[in-house]
């Protein structure tokens, strides 16, 4: 399996507080890498740093091949990286169809094409169809994005986040706030895209956690406490004493 | 474009064409300097629609391209170098490069910052062209020939002027209509909506949006290059901060974001302006309520009120 990135060292600091502190973390192709942890132990600045909309104090991020750890986040998804929010972020005036195709248009290369209308050629109409079919919104095409529900909204943003054929695919709490038949129709998805891409998965629901993941990492106060297979951190002490079982401690 | 729009278009272009010949027969000439003064402020307002309604990004300093037209076009006259091609061609290449090196420096600030910069801008060249005696300082310069754009074109001739206004003002909503439809209008208008999802999505949005600037700047430099023409006589006051809030003034009245809505937000503060003065000495008093009106209960513009009034009619 080749790995497809790879942050070595990498630290964040916001004002006194250690938001990310020193982290390794390697992500492979075909497998789902998740990160769990208490609010605030800086899952979401993680990601920031590995997607680049937040530059790390320290360490390094090579993606494939390359060091992009200095890279904008926009070179780096040129490198193969896409991602979702945390906080559902869409274009909310567009339509469904709409909002994929800027997502396809974005893997495009450039487009300073200045004359011809958007979104009239069928290499780009059939591209969206398929993304579309992929996450299950075949129906909503027409939709205005912000009109849907909740749960199609998370399917939205993994289907724009999929139209570049991404390597690389970081998820920031997709399953959040989805209800019982949307998080199966979410995990029968994520185990579809890992066959193509390495998976980074930020998730507080642990029985999508612990479904899809290969590989799973604890993170409390911006270190990571514990890393390893599923059944290794089900029955890591530490694991369980910050977040798995005994919850309460925390507000001790 | 709806078909009653498409009916509307057509009449507005053939009254628009036929103008001329009417002002001469009902000998009104006057009217005629009023539209031509109409549709240059026309396309400047278009062009800061681009930036403003499309993109999302107020700027307090458009006017300044305008200003930058004018003297593209009182300069080589004031050395004899009348030839309206050079002209043309040193308004829109001045303008396009002073809005690539300003916006490479504005278009790193948001909102306030970026109304406050370009409005910084703005104003440094209306102090450099005070200060410049040779060009009257702030009395200003007085273009004696308009210019020379080959045989058979007379731009002394009124007519011929408006004419070549007129083919300009289609030419740059035609322009507008497709550039906002292209990919490239659909990047533009998705930055406006959620700028980090398109970086997200790979997109280098800061290239896109200087882009989209500096096309709206040379837009706005040629209706510089025509109003030079037009008035025959150019000041700093031209690029004041104050004619740049009238632009804003009427794009908001017309509508943001719409090919037509500055065309009609130029018509209407040149109504306002030509009639409310004969009545009361007060006119921007009365056009500042119109403006509070229009921000209070005119989201849209006159476009966006007539278009939620034909909704709701039709059942």
């Amino acid at each position: 399996m080749s790995v497809e990135l790879e942050a070595r060292g990498i630290s964040r600091r916001f004002g006194g507080i250690h938001a990310v502190a020193d982290i390794d973390l390697c992500l492979e192709k075909g497998k789902i890498h998740a990160v769990i942890g208490p609010n605030g132990a800086g899952k979401t600045t993680l990601v920031g740093l590995l997607a680049g909309s937040l530059t790390a104090d320290k360490g390094e991020i090579r993606l494939g091949q390359c060091d992009a750890t200095l890279l904008p986040v926009h070179e780096r998804v040129k490198l193969g990286l896409g991602r979702t929010f945390q906080i559902t972020s869409l274009f909310g005036e567009l339509s469904v169809f709409e909002s994929i195709a800027i997502a396809v248009q974005g893997y495009q290369g450039h487009s300073f094409r200045f004359w011809a209308p958007a979104n009239r050629k069928s290499a780009l109409i059939e591209r969206v169809h398929e993304l579309a079919h992929d996450v299950g919104l075949d129906h909503e095409l027409d939709a205005q994005a912000e009109a849907l529900s909740h749960g199609k909204h998370r399917l939205l943003e993994i289907a724009m986040a999929l139209a570049g054929f991404p390597s690389i695919l970081l998820l920031d709490e997709p399953a959040a706030g989805l209800g019982a038949e949307e998080t199966q129709n979410l995990i029968a998805i994520l185990n579809r895209v890992k066959s193509d891409a390495a998976l980074l998965l930020v998730e507080h629901d642990m029985d999508v956690v612990f479904s899809v993941a290969d590989e799973v990492t604890v993170m409390v106060d911006g270190a990571v406490i514990a890393t390893g297979s599923p059944d290794h951190i089900r029955n890591n002490q530490r694991a369980q004493q910050a977040y798995l079982g005994e919850s309460g401690s925390e507000y001790a | 474009m709806s078909k009653s729009g498409g009916w509307f278009a057509v009449v507005t272009v053939l009254g628009a064409l036929l103008l001329p010949f009417w002002a001469e027969y009902a000998g009104e000439p006057f009217v005629l300097d009023v539209i031509i003064r109409l549709m240059i402020l026309a396309i400047a307002a278009s062009s800061l629609n681009l930036i403003l309604g499309y993109s999302g990004m107020v700027s307090l300093g458009h006017a300044v391209f305008i200003g930058i037209g004018a003297y593209a076009v009182g300069i080589p006259a004031y050395y004899d170098l009348n030839s309206g091609w050079l002209q043309l061609a040193a308004a829109l290449g001045a303008s396009g490069f002073f809005a690539l090196l300003t916006g490479l420096i504005c278009l790193r600030t948001r909102g306030a910052y970026f109304i406050m910069i370009t409005l910084a801008f703005a104003q440094m060249m209306y102090f450099i062209f005070v200060s410049i005696e040779e060009y009257g300082g702030d009395d200003g310069l007085v273009i004696y020939s308009r210019s020379e754009m080959g045989p058979g074109v007379d731009l002394d001739d009124n007519n011929q002027l408006y004419f070549l206004v007129l083919f300009c003002l289609i030419a740059v909503m035609i322009l507008i209509h497709r550039l906002t439809r292209s990919d490239f209008g659909q990047v533009i208008r998705s930055i406006k909506i959620n700028e980090v999802r398109m970086q997200a999505l790979g997109f280098d949005t800061f290239r896109y949006r200087l882009v989209c600037y500096v096309i709206s700047g040379m837009i706005c430099g040629l209706a510089g290059w025509l109003l030079g023409n037009f008035t025959g006589f150019i000041s700093p006051e031209m690029m004041d901060w104050t004619r740049s809030g009238e632009l804003i003034a009427m794009v908001l009245l017309g509508g943001a974001a719409t090919v037509v809505g500055p065309l009609l937000g130029a018509g209407i503060f040149i109504g306002v302006e030509t009639l409310l003065p004969d009545m009361t000495i007060y006119w921007h008093l009365y056009l500042g309520i119109l403006l509070i009106i229009v921000a209070k209960f005119g989201r849209g513009g006159l476009l966006g009120w007539w278009t939620r009034w034909q909704s709701r009619s039709r059942p």
